[in-house]
């Protein structure tokens, strides 16, 4: 049952680990993009960031 | 801010220089750091001028002049063009004046503007060393070609190296 357990934790560290380089693989591929189309997303982003800053807390 | 009026605002930078309004100039803060990393939020544009001077004294006049006459309003410290918040920021440091002399050239669309280059980028954020600007330093080192000669030459002309070794020892210690 224990090996079980720790044979879990190991899959699931493994899998973070693969998110966790995925996404820095996304982030150096978003970084070659045409300056034009990054001010684009950055802009989006700030929008985003607006639209999310609207939201109130619900006792 | 919308994204159509950032061309506005290069057009009218390049405007200002031929007019000889702005004449030693290049952007810096988060749009410049967005040229070389990856996209990501950022208020405003923040200008790097080597400021005219007569005896000793910053003269701003012929830029307020020039954009009065041109309708744009001015919201705190910032020039407001179109919706987009400008910061004109004196290059007054040494390291800063040279960061623009030494800033390359590139083209946004159609327009041709300037830009700090990444290792000059990292020494001003050092210098500032705000928790943004430390953000900014570690999306340059892993995202943009940095040319380490050049980044430990002006981090030792202008005593940053000490802080930059910390600042390694903090963030990238394993």
């Amino acid at each position: 049952m224990k090996n079980k357990s720790n044979l879990q934790k190991q899959n699931i560290e493994k899998y973070r680990e693969k998110i966790f380089k995925s996404k820095e693989k996304c982030r150096k591929d978003f970084s070659k993009l045409p300056f034009d189309e990054k001010i684009k997303i950055s802009f989006e982003l700030a929008e985003m960031v607006k639209y999310l800053k609207n939201f109130k807390k619900v006792d | 801010m919308r994204k159509e009026n950032i061309e506005k605002v290069f057009k009218i930078l390049n405007e200002m220089e031929k007019k000889g309004i702005l004449k030693k100039y290049a952007i810096a803060g988060g749009i410049a750091t967005i040229y070389y990393t990856e996209p990501f939020t950022t208020q405003d544009i923040d200008i790097f001028f080597v400021p005219e001077s007569k005896n000793k004294i910053i003269l701003l006049t012929p830029f307020y002049e020039f954009f009065s006459k041109l309708g744009f309003k001015t919201y705190k410290e910032y020039i407001m063009i179109e919706e987009i918040p400008i910061q004109f920021i004196p290059a007054s440091k040494e390291l800063e004046k040279e960061a623009v002399e030494n800033a390359i050239k590139i083209k946004y669309k159609n327009v041709e503007i300037k830009i700090i280059k990444p290792e000059y980028l990292i020494a001003i954020f050092l210098d500032v060393f705000r928790p943004k600007d430390r953000e900014k330093i570690i999306k340059l080192l892993e995202q943009s070609k940095i040319n380490k000669h050049l980044l430990y030459n002006i981090l030792k002309k202008y005593n940053l190296m000490e802080k930059f070794k910390k600042f390694k020892e903090k963030y990238y210690e394993k």
